[in-house]
Order: C-alpha cells, then sequence, then structure tokens
C-alpha cells in the first residue's frame, strides 16, 4: 500500500492532538447542550388549525416592494433560515429592507392525519397569501419557495397566477424521475397506501431514517468524525448543535398529505406531466406567466440539480432564472459562503422586478 | 441458537423484553392485573395462566410462530432478534419483570386467553403441539374453524406478516453485505493502486475520509440498482403490513372491551374532513350561488314586467313618455298655427257679425221685428261694445312664455256650442 505513509510518529501526534481536543470538549460540550434556534423578532399574524404566520420584524426601511411570503416544506422545521444570527438568510434579507412573513406548519398529530395537498395548498397558502397582501394593501405577493415548500409554492402559482407577483424556488423538485434521484428511486417500490394505513402520519423518525440511508456513511459516521475537529471552539460546537436539534426536530407528516405527495409526485412523477390536480383544478405550469427565479445547489443529494432545472422547460414565462450555487441541500442556506451570496442574488433579483 | 424451538425462547425473551420496555422498568400495580383477571373470570376464561407473560405469549402466539420457523437461517434470525433485544435492553433501561404497564399487559392478557381458549378448540383433543413444525405449517393452510375463526385469521395474518418481515429484512441484510463487501474490495484497491496524483495519506483522519468517500460510492452504486429499489419497497412494505395486522388485532381487543380505539378515531377524524370539506365548498359556493339567485330573481322579475307592460301598455313609463313627447309635439304644431286663431278675436267676429246681422234684420223689418232672438238681444246688452269694430288680439302667453292654449271663457261657452271650431278654425286661417 504505497499510498499509506502514516508512521507511529504522526499517529502519536493525531492521538495526542485528539486528546488534547477532547479535554477542552468539557467545557464547550456544556455550553452547547442547551441551543436555541432562530435571531429575528418575530410577531404571529394569523393562526389556522396548527398552522402559524409569522411576520418578521422590519430591521431596515422597507423597499417599495411587495411582501415575501416563505413557504418552507413540510418536514423538518422553518427555523432552518434563521438558524443564528451569522447564518440567517432571514436577517440578511431583512437588512436589505424585504417585508418578510413565514409559514409554520406545525407539528401535526394523529387529529391531522387526513390533511391533503388541497388543504396545505389550496387552504393554508391561499388563506396565508390572502392575509398577507390585506396587510400589505397589496394585490399580489412574492412567494418563497423551500424545498417541498417549492413545489407548493410552483403549485400554488400555477393555480392563482394573479395573487403571486414573483416565484421563487430554492432546492425545489420538479421532475421527480431524473436518473441521479436516488429518494425517488427507493420509493419506486414502496406501497405508499400501505406504508400510509398503517402509519397514519409518517413519524419524523422514520423520514429522518429515510433522509439518512441516501448518505448512510456520511452523514451517520463521518459528520460526528468531524465533529471531533470543533470540540475546542465553542461558537463551532454551537452551530453545530443547533444544526443537529434542527435535523431530528422532525415534525410528522400529515398522512393523507405525504401519500398523496409520494404516490402523484414521486412515483408518478405528475407535475412535469401536468397531471396534478388540488381541488379538482389541474396544475398547469405553463400558467406560471410571473417572473420565476430557481435557485438550486450544485451538490444537492436530496433534490439533484436535474431535478429542479426541469422547472425551465415548462414555466409559461419568458422572465426565468436559474441559479446555481455552490454546495448542498441545506448548506445553501446555512453555510458561509452561500450566507454571502444568496441574499444578496435574491435580492437584486427582486428589485427588478 | 439452532432450530425452530430456539427461536422461540427468543421470541418469548423479545417478547419479555419488549413488555419491559414499555413499562419502563416501574413496579406493577398489582389492582389492575387483578381486576382483569377477576373480570375474565366468570367468563370461564383462565386469566391465572397468563400470569407470566412467556406463558401468555407461549399459549397464544408460540405454536404458529414455532410452526412457521425458517428451517434454515435460525441463526440468522436469532442474530436479529439478539440485537433488537439489546436495543430494548438498552431503550428501557434494565430489565423487569413486570411494569407499570402490567395494567397494560394484563389488559392484553385476558383477551389473548381468552384467544387461546377459542382456538385451542379445534385441535384440544389432539397432540398438535408436539408435531414438527414441518408437519404442523400444513395445519396453516386449513380453513380457521369455529367461533374464533375471524381472530384465527387475523392471528396468521399477523405471523405471515412478521414472517415476511424477517425475510425482508433478511434480503436487505444481504444487499447491506454486498455493498460492504464491494466497499472493502475498492478501497483495498484504491490503496493498492497509486495514483500520485491523488497523493499520500499521512495520518488516521485522511484514511478514514478515503474509507467513507469509496463506501458511499460503493454504497450508492448497489442503492441505484432496481433489485436494490425492490428491496427496499419489500421491507418497508413488509413493515407496513405487520403493523397493520398488529393494528387490527389491538382494535378488535379495544373494541371488545369498549375502548375507544384507532379505527373509531380515524373514523371520527375523516368524517370531520367531511364535514369541513362541505362547509369549504358551501363557503365556496354561497356568493355564487346568491348571485346565481339573484340572477334568476331579476331575469324572472324582467320578463314580468314585460308581460305587465305589454298587458297595460297605456301604464307603463315608456309609453306615457311617448304618450307625452306626441302630445307636445301636437300642442307645438297647435302652437304654431296659434296666432290666428284667438278665441276672444273670433268671439268678437262673431259678434260684430251678429251685429251687422240685427242691424240689417232691423232695417229690412219694422220695429218689434221677431226675427231677432232672445238670445241675440241678451248678448247684445251684455256687450256695450258689440258695434265697436274687432280689435286685435295677440296670443296669450303663460308665464313659462309658452303659448296659451285656446280656452273658452266660460261666460261664452254656450256661444261655442253652436258652431263647429275647426271650421271656423279654418275659415278664419
Amino acid at each position: 500500500m504505497p499510498r499509506l505513509k502514516i508512521t507511529p510518529a504522526t499517529l502519536r501526534d493525531e492521538f495526542r492532538e485528539l486528546s488534547q481536543t477532547m479535554t477542552a470538549a468539557a467545557g464547550t460540550l456544556q455550553d452547547a447542550r442547551d441551543v436555541q434556534i432562530g435571531s429575528c423578532e418575530r410577531e404571529v399574524v394569523h393562526r389556522l388549525d396548527g398552522l402559524v404566520l409569522y411576520h418578521y420584524k422590519p430591521l431596515t426601511a422597507l423597499r417599495e416592494t411587495a411582501p415575501l411570503l416563505i413557504v418552507y416544506a413540510l418536514v423538518n422545521r422553518p427555523e432552518m433560515v434563521d438558524l443564528q444570527a451569522d447564518r440567517s438568510l432571514m436577517r440578511s434579507l431583512l437588512a436589505r429592507g424585504l417585508d418578510i412573513y413565514l409559514i409554520d406548519w406545525g407539528y401535526p398529530d394523529g387529529a391531522d392525519r387526513e390533511l391533503g395537498l388541497e388543504d396545505y395548498i389550496g387552504r393554508y397558502i391561499d388563506r396565508c397569501v390572502d392575509v398577507v397582501a390585506e396587510r400589505a394593501g397589496v394585490a399580489k405577493v412574492n412567494l418563497f419557495g423551500i424545498c417541498q415548500g417549492g413545489t407548493f409554492s410552483t403549485c400554488y402559482s400555477a393555480l392563482h397566477p394573479g395573487k403571486v407577483r414573483n416565484l421563487i424556488t430554492t432546492v425545489t423538485p420538479i421532475d421527480f424521475h431524473t436518473s441521479d434521484d436516488m429518494l425517488s428511486h427507493l420509493f419506486r417500490y414502496v406501497d405508499v397506501d400501505a406504508l400510509t394505513d398503517a402509519s397514519g402520519n409518517l413519524s419524523g423518525d422514520l423520514l429522518n431514517m429515510v433522509f439518512l440511508s441516501l448518505k448512510p456513511f456520511r452523514l451517520a459516521q463521518q459528520k460526528y468524525i468531524h465533529m471531533l475537529d470543533t470540540l475546542d471552539d465553542a461558537d463551532a460546537m454551537r452551530m453545530f448543535m443547533r444544526m443537529e436539534k434542527w435535523i431530528f426536530d422532525s415534525p410528522a407528516l400529515a398522512g393523507r398529505a405525504f401519500r398523496e405527495f409520494a404516490r402523484e409526485f414521486y412515483q408518478r412523477n405528475g407535475l412535469v406531466r401536468n397531471a396534478i390536480t388540488i381541488g379538482g383544478r389541474q396544475v398547469e405550469l405553463g400558467r406560471l406567466k410571473m417572473p420565476v427565479l430557481n435557485i438550486y445547489a450544485e451538490n444537492d443529494h436530496l433534490v439533484p440539480p436535474a431535478a429542479s432545472l426541469a422547472l425551465g422547460q415548462h414555466v409559461g414565462t419568458g422572465d426565468y432564472t436559474a441559479l446555481g450555487f455552490p454546495g448542498g441541500h441545506i448548506g445553501l442556506y446555512v453555510s458561509t459562503r452561500a450566507h454571502k451570496i444568496l441574499p444578496q442574488a435574491i435580492d437584486e433579483w427582486l428589485s427588478k422586478r | 441458537m439452532n432450530g425452530p424451538w430456539d427461536w422461540m425462547n427468543a421470541q418469548q425473551q423479545l417478547w419479555r423484553q419488549w413488555q419491559s420496555f414499555m413499562s419502563g422498568g416501574n413496579p406493577a400495580p398489582q389492582f389492575g392485573a387483578d381486576s382483569f383477571a377477576n373480570f375474565w373470570r366468570p367468563f370461564g376464561f383462565d386469566a391465572a395462566s397468563a400470569a407470566n407473560p412467556s406463558s401468555l405469549f407461549s399459549s397464544m402466539f408460540a405454536p404458529w410462530a414455532a410452526a412457521a420457523a425458517p428451517q434454515d437461517g435460525a441463526d440468522d434470525i436469532g442474530r436479529w432478534l439478539q440485537r433488537l433485544l439489546e436495543g430494548l435492553q438498552s431503550a428501557a433501561g434494565g430489565t423487569a419483570a413486570n411494569g407499570p404497564g402490567a395494567f397494560v399487559d394484563a389488559f392484553l392478557r385476558s383477551p389473548f386467553g381468552a384467544f387461546g381458549n377459542f382456538t385451542q378448540s379445534p385441535f384440544a383433543s389432539g397432540d398438535w403441539m408436539n408435531m414438527k413444525p414441518s408437519e404442523f405449517a400444513g395445519l396453516f393452510d386449513l380453513p380457521p374453524l369455529g367461533p374464533g375463526r375471524e381472530w384465527e385469521t387475523k392471528w396468521r395474518e399477523l405471523h405471515g406478516a412478521a414472517k415476511e418481515e424477517f425475510e425482508a429484512h433478511g434480503a436487505l441484510g444481504r444487499q447491506l453485505g454486498r455493498i460492504y463487501y464491494r466497499a472493502l474490495k475498492d478501497f483495498a484497491r484504491v490503496l493498492r493502486d497509486n495514483d500520485p496524483a491523488d497523493g499520500d495519506i499521512t495520518n488516521l483522519r485522511e484514511l478514514y475520509d478515503l474509507w467513507i468517500d469509496v463506501a458511499e460510492s460503493a454504497y450508492r452504486e448497489r442503492a441505484m440498482t432496481d433489485e436494490y429499489a425492490r428491496t427496499f419497497g419489500r421491507v418497508i412494505n413488509a413493515n407496513s403490513r405487520s403493523r397493520s395486522a398488529w393494528q387490527t388485532l389491538l382494535n378488535d381487543y379495544q373494541e371488545a372491551l369498549n375502548v375507544p380505539n384507532r379505527r373509531e378515531i380515524d373514523s371520527l377524524i375523516a368524517r370531520q374532513m367531511e364535514l369541513v370539506a362541505r362547509v369549504r365548498e358551501l363557503e365556496a359556493s354561497a356568493p355564487l350561488q346568491l348571485a346565481e339567485e339573484l340572477s334568476t330573481q331579476h331575469t324572472e322579475l324582467a320578463a314580468r314586467v314585460e308581460v305587465l307592460e305589454s298587458e297595460t301598455s297605456s301604464f307603463s313609463t315608456d309609453s306615457l313618455i311617448a304618450t307625452q313627447a306626441d302630445l307636445a309635439a301636437r300642442v307645438a304644431q297647435l302652437e304654431a298655427k296659434a296666432p290666428s286663431f284667438d278665441i276672444d278675436d273670433l268671439i268678437a267676429r262673431v259678434d260684430s257679425i251678429d251685429g251687422r246681422v240685427d242691424a240689417l234684420a232691423r232695417r229690412r223689418a219694422a220695429p218689434g221685428d221677431p226675427g231677432v232672438s232672445k238670445k241675440r238681444a241678451k248678448r247684445k246688452a251684455a256687450s256695450p261694445d258689440a258695434e265697436l269694430p274687432a280689435r286685435p288680439v295677440k296670443p296669450a302667453k303663460s308665464k313659462s312664455g309658452r303659448t296659451r292654449k285656446a280656452t273658452k271663457p266660460k261666460s261664452r261657452a254656450a256661444s261655442a256650442d253652436e258652431f263647429d271650431i275647426d271650421n271656423l278654425s279654418g275659415a278664419t286661417s
């Protein structure tokens, strides 16, 4: 094995360094035990069933533009856009004078298992759009969808183009049958109805296991080995623990919504075939006549770039922009590099429209 | 582990461990167990025999489990169960023969015992418990008999589902084994094939990261095959089937004890959602419905007005307006002719003619000539100016400036009745 140049001396140094780090870790781990997520002030402006609509307090004078409504995915929590002050997409956008609202889907329980996509898209998002528009005194709002929330926002915009001024999607799956989509591949032979019947709501734990299974060695092992490098760095450990808390604070997925999304979008790839109906109305991507900004992560293991970029082939608008950013599915929002360029890109695009 | 009966023992351990896990390791409230035992005793069910959870399991689930214990691969299953046991042991924080969930245990125990009585009845006199698993398996193909046949069917479904789940996990394990094998093989190759461009590995961290890269690559390559996707789906589907079978039985037992269960809650939720949908439908359609009703009413009213107008056209507004306009035009026409038509002037002229006629008559006749009528005499007495020449009369005008229509003075009404005004008018024009 000629490549191996590990000597007893290097091994000794490595273990000595690790030992020193572990010693310092006692304090940093205690400090990082009870981390909190979120840095921006916000107020509740609307509640509907388990949903909460937040309005974020402006950090500067508001610009003359439509309010921005952020639609997050049903999996995980939306606080990821405001993880901590120096890694907050929310804070950066607020500092640029945007008026921002965010939908928090809450934690669905057994009583929510019959909530379907018609409820989430046709009822909840629609209601939030109306509330935001009314509060801002405008006819149209800017929709900002994240991951599955981007798919929802896309569907909503196609159903209600008159209410959406601009559509921004980030790491959003549109074509669910691209050749590199492992999540879709693994779900191909799953009996979604049987799974939903047996599970009711799909638990957050099960979802986490599925997501971890996409990169089991890296996500379940290597990540924690690398954590050792930051054990003596209090800030880094707090950041790590916030990410850990966010990742595994996983709400369940309402049974019917999961059933419909997994079957119609993932298994039947209905969105790009205009075969999705919500509330009896067909979702036609060609009805997306408003300006569209489609942001994707170049190393996304959950939503491959091709799955997002498919949107450009189906929209009906001539004002379509696709922007790729270095990083992965989550890093797009919290990595140092993306944090510097993503808010600016969104701001510049919006300011021209 | 060897043989199906070892597998059975493992199952019983699993069952005990599961109960310990559910109980959280707390002491059992004995009154609960007793109360359930007392509850079932009058029904002839021997709850006492179910005091030991393991006997409960063996009396109910074990026979079928034993019958279907695979002849081959028992060691794999044993190891899988052992891992599961260790996990449960760890999660429960230790072992406990009894726990708080003993109330739940007791709740479960009695129905299980009851079930045992039912299901054992068809075979009670036989030596079936001593049959070899391969021989017993044949009994599984027989249709269930007796009043407990529905319960037995559900237990069979659970057994089949559990067996399928074991096999599915085995298949997935074999897939993962291939992945590890491939990863190790690739790792060795990468280490062996020295590529200067890759650089040297000088510490353990680099070596570990290289292993992760290789393993992840091997995993992805395998996971993206159709075979792996089928296996993955099989595991999920088998787990779904197994949980559904458990839920079916639990729901049935809860119903037997008049305890609310998942099935009822689901039913209520479904009804609630139907109502929500109905309310939304009504809310959405209300304005439209109202507009349609108003539109219908408007159409009906319009039709009614049309009918009324056709029936009583003289009373319709439009008709009145048209009539008024027509009348105004006629008045204007008349007024255009009016300057030469003044009734006072006309009367004066008539009177003048009368006076001249009278004068002629007096000249032609002697005094007291009867040719002069009393009426004319009166008229003459009332008009001292009768002999005066006719005065020119301008058309009278109203306050609005419009020419006043010719009117007949009351004092002269009688004389006006004696001639045709149209002829006079024509005569004087």
